[in-house]
């Protein structure tokens, strides 16, 4: 299965109530996504929006979801996770 | 005497009122009660292995976490219930339920473990822990939806039953081995009301189902699980409270390090697997064999496809 990373990215954003704009720096990690969305209160609610993101674009059930940590880059967090979709 | 593992049930159709919860809970705790005082009076220690002092290191400082935990429940559940009052009556009952359980006999009980693993350390010969690090290991426990909190408490609980049980199964030690037993029955006790709140939360309409699954999974997602601890490749840094599972001694030259058959064998992480599963059944009824079974009712519930009570859905 395909995603494209800017429709993943815009789900995402979607999910935690922030502008897509706000995400779009590359360097932006995902504790600082944690600080700016007024609904996600921690790593669980960065994990949902990912996982929730997933399901709305309509990916597998059973794809094995990458370990993350709020350090990460938002970026390379996407690509993995579209890397891992793919496989599906 | 009992846990109320069905709280929203005995409050609706048994008409439980809080008063008649809060006797149930306390003739519980007096009933299990034991003294560590009594226990360690006039006792000598003999020898101890390499192996248990080091889990009598790590978990003295363990149960010194618990303080901050206790009381951010009971502060928490508090507000819950302030805030369901007058919008969900039974919601109410089961978050003040909550409450009163922490601030009165969690807070209590795990009060006894600090002391009796503190001590018996001391007599094993190991150093007093400093105040700096006591006061170290009670930063403050962060805020989440109750819910998940629960699960959460029920999956460490867990995490110190199978490794305090394996003291209490595989050490030489008699003193040693009686104290951890006595410990693990009340941690199990505990993980019980955990689950039995979780479910009583969502049961109410307080918070939704995926909230129990979320955080079950979030403990035994494969790689990067609570569970796998400092085993873990990637851990985000954290300040304030300590998780005392992400925290364990394991170098190699370390003389207090944690053998992997004393905390994260295949053997143990499959019992903590199995453990947790179990919660879920008992929290929400979907009886799941793996983790994965895990991940794929959690995305269900996040795309509205299963709901508490439905027959669970191939996995």
């Amino acid at each position: 299965m395909k995603i494209e990373k800017e429709r993943l990215r815009r789900t995402l954003a979607r999910r935690l109530g922030v502008e897509p704009t706000e995400l779009a720096n590359e360097n932006v990690t995902l504790k600082e996504i944690l600080e700016i969305s007024p609904t996600a209160i921690n790593s669980i609610d960065i994990m949902e929006a990912f996982i929730g993101s997933l399901v709305d674009l309509g990916a597998q059930t059973d794809l094995e979801l990458p370990a993350v940590t709020l350090d990460d880059k938002l970026d390379n967090t996407l690509d993995t996770i579209v890397s891992a979709v793919a496989t599906t | 005497m009992r846990i109320i593992t069905n709280l929203v049930e005995e409050i609706k159709n048994n008409n439980l009122s809080l008063s008649d919860i809060m006797r149930i809970q306390h003739a519980y705790h007096e009933s299990r009660r034991w003294s560590v005082t009594e226990l360690l009076k006039s006792k000598q220690i003999g020898t101890v292995s390499r192996r248990d002092k080091a889990i009598l290191w790590q978990a003295a400082r363990a149960e010194i976490t618990t303080q901050p935990a206790c009381i951010r429940l009971a502060v928490d559940g508090l507000k819950l219930a302030n805030e369901l009052e007058g919008k969900n009556k039974v919601g109410n009952t089961v978050a003040h339920s909550a409450a009163q359980w922490s601030a009165r006999y969690w807070l209590e009980e795990e009060g006894h473990h600090e002391v009796a693993y503190g001590t018996v350390m001391e007599m094993a010969g190991l150093e007093p822990i400093s105040e700096e690090e006591v006061i170290g290991h009670r930063g403050a426990f962060p805020t989440d939806n109750f819910a998940r909190v629960c699960m959460l408490q029920a999956c460490v609980e867990i995490e110190a039953c199978v490794a305090y049980g394996e003291v209490a199964k595989t050490s030489e030690n008699p003193l040693v081995k009686q104290v951890f037993a006595k410990i693990t029955a009340d941690e199990s006790q505990h993980r019980a009301y955990f689950i039995s709140f979780a479910r009583a939360l969502v049961e109410c309409g307080a918070y939704p189902l995926k909230d129990i699954l979320s955080m079950a999974y979030t403990w035994i997602r494969p790689k990067g699980g609570e569970t796998h601890g400092s085993y873990r490749e990637k851990q985000t840094k954290r300040e304030g409270f300590v998780n005392w599972w992400q925290n364990m001694k394991t170098d190699a030259g370390d003389e207090l390090r944690m053998d992997d058959e004393q905390f994260r064998s295949d053997r143990l992480q499959e019992k903590k697997v199995r453990a947790v599963l179990s919660a879920v059944e008992e929290g929400t009824g979907f009886a799941l064999k793996t983790a994965e079974d895990l991940q794929k009712v959690y995305m269900q519930s996040l795309a509205g496809e299963v709901q508490l009570g439905d027959p669970l859905i191939a996995a």
